[in-house]
Order: structure tokens, then C-alpha cells, then sequence
């Protein structure tokens, strides 16, 4: 009786660690984007503070999720921040943007297949990276958001300052979560 | 447990920004509300360019059309540079013609950001520390009586230090309270070296490149007349246009002066005797 008893705990902790070890959780994320137009060019970065988590993925379904607040980029120009938050994204009234997705092997790089939400406006994307694997997980990639699609209204003044294609650079490090 | 993770709710292990929120940016366009400085500091290895003009009295004795409504006359003149050493540092310095009390002033300034408003009001205002030192570089005066005679070089210094603590309680709307202390090396035998001063000042977007701006400074001062001379406290109203790169203020105040050392202290114009004028700041930011 002890015995089964021992040897069904031994069992569930077992498949308890084995489970939450598929869940990991970004410790680092830089986010950064970059509107090339012909009169200028625009670079923007969010970088992760610690305490909080950008960015999680579970290495058994496959599953990734990101929530990047909208209000963390940081621009070189103060005005343009403000243009940025106020004028084009309205990040009080959406102040994420988002993914959920699931995360497949393609060859030598990964494929993540889901929706990608920002400014309020959903989208299926099937965006291409790289993961590499070790202690830490580490998955880069980037892809064009067209201000369009999303409801972004850039007015026609503006056309050459900022671009209707905006690429979009993530670098993100995971931790086991246990 | 484990196998709610497989699940979708990987969503509630991610943060809504962590645990200080994100930071609250632009709660003012550029550096001044009008008179008083804001919250806002320059971005770092920025350069703010900043050009301010005070014309002469608008009506009153010494306005009117003879002088095209104080246009034809400039109580002060202001070319300035701040720039952003850290996130949370900007140095500046500048030269003041000096409307009233003295003239010829060069000024420096240190600004400190102690805190940042965040969105999720964890930190509910936004707090900076502003320093300034004013150095008065006229010729001295032979008339003891004055304040301009400087018996010693420190007499020229005068010193303010402020707290700047704003809140932006939406995109239109800002407000800010800035208590205020000066200390002048040298003053007129019924004057006070040392003065308080509160101010107050705001922002009220009516569109995305337009703003009405006023600000309000009260000096607080035993004898209110000194040397023959009534003293009162400097306001302002103005509109704040920007154009992308630019930022103008186009503002009326009683005060003669741009300087805290000169409009805290020696405002002395009324709006009741028609001394009020016309005025401008300009800001260009650039990167270096």
C-alpha cells in the first residue's frame, strides 16, 4: 500500500516536471521595427524590462504567444514617440499588439502559423524564423507589417516620411519555466 | 495545473507590461510650458535649440501703434541649449538679454527626471528636479543703492531650484505644479534674498499639432512694494503649434523677462496697465 502510494507520487511529480519543462518564458526580448521612406527613416525598440514576459512557448503543442505593449517603444525623437503613440497606433485604446500561434519545424528554420493583432485589426500570418536550441532558447526573426491591413492611417502628407511597409525585428531568449 | 499550459493559457503567464507599467511619454511637446519649464527632458545625445523673444507692451503708456502694439520694441531676447546627456539628464545652457531687475544673463541648468509616470498609475506623476544658476554679466553700476553696482563678483549669481511634478491625464490634457525657491546673492535693502514660488501651468490639445498652454507663477513676498516698485507674479496663455520638426509657442504674458532669475522676482508689469506683450519660443531638436 505505501509502496503504490510512493510510486504514484514518484509518477505524477514526474509528469508534472516533465510537463511545465515544455513551458518556457522570454527572459530577454528586443523588439525593434524600421520604416525606410524617402525622406526618412524611422527605428524604434522595445526592449523587454525585467519582471515581465513579452513572449511564451510551449515546446510540446507547439504553442507561442507574444503581448509586446505598444507604449514601450522607445524612439530617438521625442516627438515622433508621441506622433507614434497618439496619432498612429492609439496605444490607449490598444495598447498591445500580439501573436498566438504554433510554432513548427520547416527545414532548417521554424514556421509560426496564427493571428498577429495590432492596432486593434487581426491577422492570419504565417511568419518564418530561426530557433536555435540550448540552455537558453533562442528565436529570431522578423516580417513586414503593411499599415494598411491594420487600419494604421498615415496621411497623404506623410506618404514619404513613413513607410506602408513596416519590418518588424524580434530577438527573443527563453528560460525553462519551473 | 501542468496541463492548463498546453492549453491557451500561455497568455496569462505573459505580463501586461510588468510590474512598473509602461512609462507615460509626451506629457508636454517640448521643454517650456511657457515661462516655466516642463517635465519633458531632451532625448539622450539630442541637442534642443531653443529661441524665445519677448516684445514690449501690447497697450498701456508704452504701447499702442506708435509702437506697432510692442512689436517695434524686444524687453527680451533668449537663445538656449539643452541637451540630453542621459535618459534622465539634460544640461543646458544660455544667454538672456534680461528684461527687468538685471541685464546680460548667462544661465545654466541641470535637469533630473526622479520619476516617471506609468501607465498603470503605480506612479501617478511624472517628477523632475530642475536646477538652474544665473550669472549676470552687465556692466556694474557706480550706485551702491543698486543691485547692479555687484560690490562683489558672487553678487552677479543668482540660483533657483524647482520640482516639476506633472500628470497627464489623457492625450489632450496635462497639468503641472512646480514649487519653486530662488536665492539672489545680492538684492535691494527691502527685498529678500530668498523667495518662494509656486507655479502652475497646462496643456490642452484641441488637435494633433495644436494646443492652448497657460502657466501662472505666484511668488510669495513679504513687501510686494520695494524701492517705489509694485512686484506681482508672471502669467501666461498661448497656443502651442508643432510642424513635425518644430515646436512654436505664440503666447501673451505680463512678464518682461524668459529667465526664472529675472520673471520670478522682478516681474513688476500688469495686465490691468495694459503691460502685457506678445511672445514666441521656438524649439528645433537635433540629432548629434
Amino acid at each position: 500500500m505505501v509502496l503504490q502510494i510512493i510510486k504514484y507520487i514518484l509518477v505524477l511529480g514526474a509528469l508534472i516536471t516533465s510537463l511545465s519543462a515544455q513551458v518556457w518564458l522570454a527572459d530577454t526580448c528586443n523588439i525593434s521595427f524600421f520604416s525606410e521612406a524617402p525622406l526618412e527613416n524611422i527605428e524604434a525598440q522595445s526592449i523587454m524590462p525585467k519582471g515581465s514576459t513579452y513572449a511564451a512557448f510551449n515546446q510540446a503543442t507547439g504553442k507561442l504567444n507574444f503581448k509586446i505593449p505598444i507604449l514601450s517603444f522607445r524612439f530617438e525623437n521625442g516627438l515622433m514617440e508621441e506622433h507614434f503613440n497618439e496619432n498612429y497606433m492609439e496605444s490607449e485604446k490598444y495598447p498591445y499588439a500580439t501573436f498566438k500561434g504554433k510554432l513548427s519545424h520547416e527545414g532548417d528554420s521554424v514556421v509560426a502559423e496564427g493571428v498577429f493583432q495590432v492596432h486593434g485589426v487581426t491577422k492570419s500570418r504565417k511568419l518564418k524564423g530561426v530557433l536555435v536550441k540550448g540552455e537558453k532558447l533562442i528565436l529570431k526573426g522578423s516580417f513586414m507589417v503593411i499599415t494598411k491591413e491594420h487600419k494604421i492611417k498615415i496621411p497623404k502628407l506623410l506618404v514619404k516620411n513613413i513607410a506602408e511597409e513596416i519590418k518588424v525585428d524580434i530577438y527573443c531568449e527563453f528560460i525553462q519555466k519551473i | 495545473m501542468a496541463t492548463s499550459f498546453a492549453q491557451d493559457d500561455l497568455d496569462a503567464l505573459l505580463s501586461d507590461g510588468g510590474e512598473e507599467g509602461q512609462n507615460i511619454s509626451s506629457t508636454f511637446k517640448t521643454s517650456r510650458i511657457i515661462n516655466t519649464h516642463s517635465t519633458e527632458l531632451v532625448k539622450p545625445r539630442h541637442l534642443d535649440f531653443r529661441v524665445a523673444h519677448r516684445f514690449g507692451d501690447i497697450a498701456g503708456v508704452s504701447g499702442g501703434y506708435q509702437t506697432m502694439f510692442g512689436v517695434d520694441n524686444a524687453s527680451d531676447i533668449g537663445i538656449n541649449f539643452e541637451y540630453g546627456l542621459m535618459e534622465n539628464i539634460t544640461l543646458g545652457f544660455g544667454r538672456t538679454k534680461g528684461g527687468n531687475g538685471l541685464k546680460n544673463i548667462a544661465s545654466s541648468l541641470l535637469k533630473f527626471k526622479l520619476l516617471s509616470q506609468s501607465s498603470n498609475n503605480k506612479i501617478p506623476i511624472s517628477l523632475v528636479f530642475l536646477g538652474h544658476a544665473a550669472f549676470s554679466y552687465m556692466a556694474s553700476t557706480d550706485d551702491l543703492a543698486l543691485i547692479s553696482s555687484f560690490p562683489k563678483l558672487s553678487h552677479r549669481l543668482s540660483y533657483i531650484s524647482q520640482m516639476l511634478i506633472a500628470r497627464k491625464f489623457s492625450n489632450s490634457f496635462s497639468l503641472q505644479i512646480t514649487p519653486s525657491y530662488i536665492h539672489r546673492n545680492l538684492v535691494h535693502f527691502e527685498d529678500k534674498n530668498s523667495l518662494f514660488a509656486l507655479g502652475i501651468g497646462g496643456r490642452l490639445k484641441l488637435s494633433k499639432r495644436f494646443g492652448l498652454i497657460a502657466d501662472y507663477v505666484h511668488v510669495f513676498r513679504k513687501n510686494v512694494i520695494i524701492d517705489n516698485t509694485e512686484y506681482t507674479s508672471p502669467l501666461a496663455l498661448g497656443i502651442e503649434i508643432e510642424t513635425g520638426g518644430h515646436v512654436f509657442h505664440l503666447n501673451f504674458t505680463n512678464s518682461r523677462s524668459l529667465h526664472e532669475s529675472q520673471y520670478l522676482p522682478y516681474t513688476s508689469s500688469k495686465y490691468s496697465d495694459g503691460q502685457y506683450r506678445f511672445g514666441f519660443n521656438i524649439s528645433r531638436v537635433f540629432v548629434l
